[in-house]
């Protein structure tokens, strides 16, 4: 993909004569909207298959609206990215959408969903935001402009997720949507844990 | 066909930058691979 990218941006650049520097945002930009675009597809194909398409686009949007402001870990190489989000999120819909079929299954879910979230929270206002090694943070501004930002997140998820809980009473689907978006927030604090100790 | 390759090609260029600079004020890429960033957006 990068190689792809990479002549993409040239052509482009090529074209309406830019320098560099130019080529190189106009790579950067191209590569981020590939690799929504690339991801989302095979994420909502997965979901569409194993009937788990609401659990699938709650987890991809959920995860990655948090990983903006708070950071996270990353692969070595594209394609171990690619694998690695596609198998992330399917696992995490999958699960979201089937748990509910075992014992007890709508009990642990009701009780784990606020759990997760709330495990979530703590390590988010411990760890985030985390740099990586390709983009460090240096500056305080954006450091305490990137915290307020997850904090934002975390009410909007905490207000959707209260929502969902008090649905699931009445509607079994809502507990599926609701532990998908607990266990999409406590996958993603996870990965602030995973950046941090590297 | 040759008429409309710049003014395509412009607007490409356009929403690439676009999403450059909102990845650039991000904490980092949305999924899991962080590529290079260009010295341009360091530190937004």
């Amino acid at each position: 993909m990068e190689k792809f990218v990479g002549k993409m941006a040239n052509k482009i650049a090529t074209n309406l004569k830019y320098d560099d520097e130019q080529r190189a945002v106009i790579q950067y930009g191209l590569y981020a909207i590939l690799q929504i675009i690339i991801t989302a597809i095979f994420i909502l194909l997965i979901g569409f298959f194993t009937h788990s398409l609401w659990e699938c686009i709650i987890v991809y949007i959920s995860v990655a609206l948090l990983r903006k402001s708070t950071g996270g870990a990353h692969a070595k190489t594209s394609n171990g990215c690619l694998v690695v989000s596609i198998i992330a999120v399917s696992a995490l819909s999958i699960i979201s959408r089937y748990f509910t079929f075992f014992q007890y299954g709508y009990i642990i879910g009701f009780v784990l969903s606020p759990v997760f979230f709330l495990v979530s929270c703590l390590i988010i206002y411990k760890l985030a935001p985390v740099g990586t090694e390709n983009k460090p943070l240096n500056s305080p501004e954006k450091i305490k402009r990137l915290r307020k930002q997850s904090f934002i997140t975390l009410i909007f998820y905490a207000c959707i997720l209260a929502g969902m809980l008090i649905l699931s009473i009445y509607y079994d689907r809502a507990l599926n949507l609701a532990f998908s978006l607990g266990v999409a927030t406590l996958w993603q604090a996870l990965t602030l844990v995973k950046a941090v100790k590297k | 066909m040759k008429k409309y390759l710049k003014p395509i090609l412009a607007i490409t260029a356009m929403v690439c930058s676009f999403v450059a600079t909102t990845m650039a004020s991000s904490a980092c890429f949305l999924w899991y691979y962080q590529p290079e960033e260009p010295k341009s957006l360091q530190d937004r």
